[in-house]
């Protein structure tokens, strides 16, 4: 066995087992004669494309499953939500001077990278709306530079939330994670609608009675609210799940559990981080729920052999 | 079912349409096809041929050990050569009507 062949042969560690034992030998033959034909050697980026594949193939993340397909239909409405959430921390978090001893803005007024980073999400959702096809690149760079910036602002402010960045970033993770389709759909209007629930949605669930009208930050100010108001929200996503799933849309059933899931997560996290906080038994069954669901997807998108080809071996050697 | 068709998998298809291959033959004939235009990486190539097989274009046919290695060959099913057929006419209806407009305009001699 050539040393090539040997590396070759190692890519396929990234498959799973079934589909390593259906697909592996023609895999490695390709490899094998595209690199005679051009190189001595398999070249670089057909070893990265094959082990990239084999890893989708392995997470289940391939246009043919419905963690992939829930993906794709999550993918623009995560940017757009995203976008939605930072002009709600732009109103709420960054724009609101707040001189207080107990309280310190996240960002601050302008004062570091916070509106920046929102307006890196608006105009990534302008970029995909007109040119959806670079989602994925879009989702890398919004993603890229708001953990670049969380960094920085840590450097020049003590207090920025992590949880609001943890929620911003993953709302990118559909587009990243959503597979290699011909994306022609922009799904303009379903995904502004989406965005304009989560901005009503933030609203309701950080609106406290003591300051009312007062936009205040999603986990700050409005801590208490969240603990109170979140569990109905997160209820009313699962209920909505559990309908779509009945009534056989299943895709998109997965996809607005895949778009819940930053909130879900969150909602149990961020209480738990708090001494002052409890976490509302709500919420944790609603983590639970969550947690099946997902299971569900993930289980149902993983690699099955494919039935025996229809010609046998013989019939083509004979041939 | 594929509802547009990107370059990529017209080029495969309309490599298959000159009957069953295996997986570095339809490389070969996507870069002929594309004057060496598009090279289909091997992921790239069992991404696409996963996907097709899924949507009932193309289908497995069977392999062969050719100097110690595995080929698979795949062609085209009933419904691939449809949409082939379908997607070759448009691509042609809509190139011809450009083609038109180019010499009107002079543009096209």
């Amino acid at each position: 066995m050539t040393q090539d062949l040997v590396r070759s042969s190692k890519l396929l560690r990234f498959y799973p087992k079934a589909y390593r034992e259906e697909r592996g030998e023609e895999i490695v033959a390709t490899l094998q004669e595209a690199a005679e034909a051009r190189v001595p050697r398999v070249s670089l980026s057909d070893q990265i494309s094959v082990a990239l594949y084999g890893v989708r193939v392995r997470l289940g993340l391939t246009s043919e499953t419905m963690f992939g397909k829930a993906l794709d239909i999550a993918a623009i409405p995560g940017l757009v939500m995203g976008a939605f959430f930072g002009v709600y921390l732009l109103i709420s978090g960054d724009l609101p001077v707040v001189s207080s001893r107990f309280f310190y803005p996240h960002f601050g007024p302008f004062l570091t990278v916070g509106p920046l980073l929102y307006l890196v999400w608006i105009l990534g959702v302008v970029v995909v709306f007109e040119w959806p096809q670079y989602r994925r690149r879009v989702a890398g760079v919004c993603m890229t530079l708001t953990i670049v910036g969380e960094l920085l602002a840590k450097l020049v402010h003590r207090n920025p939330n992590i949880w609001e960045i943890a929620i911003l970033v993953s709302l990118g993770l559909p587009s990243l994670l959503a597979p290699d389709v011909y994306v022609t759909r922009r799904r303009i209007i379903p995904s502004l609608c989406v965005g304009l629930v989560t901005f009503a949605t933030l609203f309701f669930v950080t609106n406290t009675r003591v300051n009312p009208g007062f936009f205040n930050s999603f986990y700050w100010s409005g801590t208490y609210e969240i603990v109170r108001r979140q569990p109905y929200v997160d209820l009313l996503l699962l209920a909505l799940f559990a309908v779509l799933w009945i009534t056989k849309r299943r895709e998109v059933a997965s996809a607005t559990l895949i778009l819940s899931s930053p909130w879900i997560v969150v909602g149990v996290a961020y209480p738990m981080s708090l001494q002052h906080l409890q976490v509302d038994t709500l919420n944790v069954v609603a983590l639970i729920a969550w947690a099946v669901g997902m299971a569900c997807i993930v289980t149902t998108s993983r690699y099955r052999p494919q039935p025996p080809a229809s010609v046998e071996l013989s019939t083509l050697n004979s041939g | 079912m594929i509802k547009e068709m990107r370059e990529p998998t017209f080029l495969v298809l309309a490599t298959l349409a000159e009957g069953k291959k295996h997986g570095y033959a339809i490389i070969q004939g996507v870069a002929s096809l594309s004057e060496g235009e598009v090279e289909l990486k091997a992921g790239t190539l069992y991404a696409m041929l996963d996907r097709l097989t899924f949507d009932g274009v193309i289908e497995s046919v069977g392999d062969e050990i050719v100097d110690g290695r595995l080929r698979r060959y795949y062609e085209l099913t009933s419904e691939g050569t449809t949409l082939l057929s379908e997607e070759s006419k448009r691509r042609v209806k809509v190139s011809n009507i450009a083609l038109r407009r180019l010499r009107f305009v002079g543009g096209f001699a």
